[in-house]
């Protein structure tokens, strides 16, 4: 990056009065990964010496947001959750739903409300081919492709009720508008626990 | 529902009266009553103590400790504390446990209920996301809960004072309330959280808020006097101005003061201060910093419209968690720790930032000191709560051992011993050799939390109290706590029994059920004249057009998001 480029940004944030920097997936998923994130939350720090200025992750995939809420204050971690000691164990490198795919070690695949198919590296995806999977989802999609079976859910916000987590965390309402047929993702999953539980005998 | 009797146990009940009698308590339906049947079951308290469930009147337990997670995957591991803290499998009952400062949901309801604990206040929130609040207390399992709302740096509460508009202030605090099912008015940092948006603070009470008209001083008198008007059951909950920073004293103090001239609608206080601890220190610099708490006890003796809450340190890892977004940047810089920040639009700021408070460390011991010398140098345990301002100070899983430390001063000395002698010339904990008795730490944890929040049916064991008790296995006749400060703690960390709504949830220091818990909110709007509503509904929706990022119908939360509510409606105004 010329110097040049450096400077004009540097005067940008002097003369501001409140600066956000959203960043996507080029901060997080190209070389360095999270030192890249780290980079820009100690400029970030450093900047708020003379200025007001924060960062923002631009998140993608709907209420993607949502799930890392939820997974935190059920299980302790955003992600990543790895529940085979009975509580969750998270280590992104290793318990990422990639890191499993691509180590080959995944027997069997659900998903909901995300489309892997499209998104995950090939490697990934062409595990997902060779194992059964289960998608839970209101359209077909890539993620369709690949599935073994394929159960259609009512759309949040317009079939059914729910709660959505904007990208800055700011929960939203969803609301029902119109009737339907198909079951809400929650019914769908509270149903198949209560099926494994019975073929397994669990509690 | 079954009925039960609890008999033989050494009853502490301050509410009442009732200071280590061998009384029997019954419980009907889910209710403390005058007497019960012959087929009602027994538990036998021989050689426990008795109490009433406990009380945390200030705990951030929903909402922020969510960032604090994802901040600290380190923190799902730590396990200081056996049986309290770290990673527990699920069994058939129960879920996953992780964590110590920033547990998740379930071990947050099953710790709290080890404890005793059976009633927790989330000390702020922020009314755009108190649907996250409502969502998190319905994964908290067993205890009732409640929230309060943050109102001190809010443009309109603000542009009110300005105006001079009391009536349409008073209208608008009581629907914020509404909008985010919250329980009472929280202030933190008054103004402060407003100038964060621009980077600056405001470093006392008598400074103006950026591109508004009005002074922190103004802004706490004005939520008070609509809090009052509007007979809320409890008062304005207050984190004052300069929290940390060396030399604050005098700004406390003067926040104390300036309370004087309101009078409470009520039998209570006309402001609760909270994590005291904090606010209590002299000085110009972490130099020459002392402990202020002798002049914040000696007005407290002397005034009767205060409650104050400790901020206890513990020693060892914490989560600081404070909508004071200004001491959040300055934690981060001086520690040189992990910050997140938040800037919640035209209401409030907030940060997160992990720390560690060491024995070695002069002023965190001096700091340690300071929270003792409060609930110790206060003469009346009825204005003083004991809090670590969880996870500020430390995990509420450590409340045994600061209560423990209020009944022994040889176990305080014990750890003063250990501290270097810079913090011995700024703290006086070490010449003050008071020790509190069962029936005081009953009061501080249970009678005067209930009392100051207002909540008529906890805090006590009288007939028409929820039928919430803690039992904890020892005999006051024969362990004196002055001594025996590891028995004290063992007996408080993991209760006999604790019986939540009629119901056995802890036994043997094991949780034995689960069920869910209420939460409480306020309905103030109702009694507001509809003049007075429709003159505030026409600002209410320009903000919204003006400035929110949401909808005005995407901000009132929805009766979905509690199901087991409890409308408290003060009388009619
Ligand atoms: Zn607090």
């Amino acid at each position: 990056m010329p110097k040049e480029t450096v400077i004009a940004a540097a005067e940008m944030f002097k003369a501001s009065k409140f600066a956000i920097i959203y960043f996507g997936m080029g901060v997080t998923q190209t070389r360095a990964r999270y030192k890249n994130g780290d980079n820009v939350s100690s400029l970030v720090s450093d900047l708020n010496q003379t200025n007001k200025v924060v960062m923002m992750p631009m998140r993608g995939h709907y209420n993607v947001t949502g799930f890392g809420q939820v997974a935190a204050w059920e299980a302790g971690f955003p992600m990543a959750l790895d529940f085979a000691r009975g509580y969750a164990y998270y280590n992104p490198g290793e318990t990422g739903t990639n890191d499993i795919l691509m180590r080959k070690e995944a027997d069997a695949f659900i998903t909901g409300a995300a489309d892997p198919g499209a998104h995950f590296p090939q490697e990934s995806v062409k595990h997902l081919f060779k194992i059964p999977a289960i998608q839970v989802d209101g359209y077909a999609n890539p993620t369709t492709e690949f599935s073994d079976v394929v159960i259609p859910a009512a759309i949040a916000g317009v079939e059914c009720e729910g709660t959505a987590y904007r990208m800055d965390c700011q929960p939203i309402r969803m609301k029902k508008l119109i009737d339907t047929t198909f079951k809400s993702d929650e019914e769908i999953l509270t149903d198949l626990i209560n099926k494994v539980r019975e073929l397994k005998g669990g509690a | 529902m079954a009925e039960m009797i609890i008999k033989n146990g050494v009853v502490y009940d301050p509410a009442n009266g009732v200071n280590g009698e061998k009384n029997e308590i019954c419980i009907k339906d889910g209710k403390i009553v005058e007497s019960v049947g012959a087929g009602a079951r027994i538990i036998d308290a021989e050689g426990c103590v008795v109490m009433p469930g406990g009380v945390d009147g200030h705990t951030h337990c929903a909402g922020k400790i969510n960032v604090g997670r994802v901040m600290s995957p380190h923190d799902m591991r730590y396990r200081p504390i056996p049986g309290l803290s770290g990673q527990e499998a699920r069994t058939k009952l129960l879920r996953p446990q992780v964590g110590y400062n920033t547990p998740n949901t379930h071990a947050i309801g099953y710790r709290y209920s080890k404890l005793g604990y059976t009633t927790i206040a989330e000390a702020a929130i922020v009314p755009m996301m108190a649907r996250h609040m409502h969502e998190e207390f319905e994964a908290i399992p067993i205890l009732d809960k409640l929230g309060l709302v943050l109102m001190g740096s809010n443009w309109q509460v603000m542009q009110y004072i300005a105006d001079g508009d009391s009536e349409k202030l008073k209208a608008y605090v009581a629907w914020l309330l509404l909008a985010a099912r919250g329980y009472g008015v929280k202030v933190v940092n008054p103004g402060g959280g407003s100038n964060w948006t621009w980077g600056k603070n405001v470093t006392s009470i008598d400074d103006k808020v950026i591109d508004f008209d009005v002074t922190p001083a103004q802004i706490l008198l004005g939520l008070a006097e609509a809090n009052e008007s509007l007979k809320l059951p409890h008062s304005i909950h207050v984190h004052c101005n300069n929290l940390g920073v060396p030399g604050n004293l005098p700004t406390t103090l003067a926040t104390m003061k300036l309370l004087e001239k309101v009078k409470a609608s009520r039998d209570r206080q006309v402001m609760h201060l909270t994590h005291l601890q904090f606010h209590s220190y002299t000085g110009t610099s972490w130099m020459d910093f002392t402990s202020g708490a002798a002049d914040i006890a000696d007005y407290m003796n002397k005034h009767d419209h205060l409650t104050f809450d400790m901020g206890q340190v513990i020693f060892g890892p914490a989560m600081t968690m404070t909508a004071d977004g200004p001491t959040e940047y300055r934690n981060a810089r001086m520690f040189d720790a992990k910050w997140s920040n938040y800037d919640e639009e035209l209401e409030d700021a907030s940060g997160v930032v992990p720390l560690s408070y060491t024995p070695y460390s002069f002023a965190h011991a001096v700091m340690w000191a300071i929270g003792l010398e409060l609930a110790l140098l206060v003469k009346d345990p009825w204005k003083v709560m004991f809090t670590t301002d969880n996870p500020n100070g430390g995990s509420f899983v450590n409340y045994p051992e600061g209560q423990a430390l209020l009944m022994s001063d040889k176990k305080r000395q014990e750890v003063i011993k250990g501290f270097p002698d810079m913090a011995m010339d700024r703290m006086s904990l070490q010449n003050i050799d008071r020790e509190l008795d069962w029936n005081e730490i009953a009061t501080m944890t249970r009678a005067m939390p209930a009392k100051m929040l207002g909540l008529t049916e906890k805090g006590h064991l009288g007939a028409g109290a929820d039928g919430d008790v803690a039992i904890y296995d020892i005999a006051p006749e024969k362990v004196d706590p002055s001594v025996e400060h590891e028995a004290v703690k063992k007996a408080l960390s993991f209760a006999k029994y604790t019986i939540k709504g009629g119901e056995v949830v802890v036994a043997d220091g094991e949780v034995t059920a689960t069920p869910k818990g209420k939460v409480y909110w306020v309905n103030a709007y109702e009694g507001v004249l509809q003049a007075e509503k429709d003159r505030l509904m026409a600002d209410i929706k320009e903000r919204f057009a003006k400035y929110y990022s949401i909808q005005l119908a995407n901000y009132m939360v929805e009766d979905a998001y509690l199901p087991r509510p409890v409308e408290i409606r003060p009388e009619a105004i």
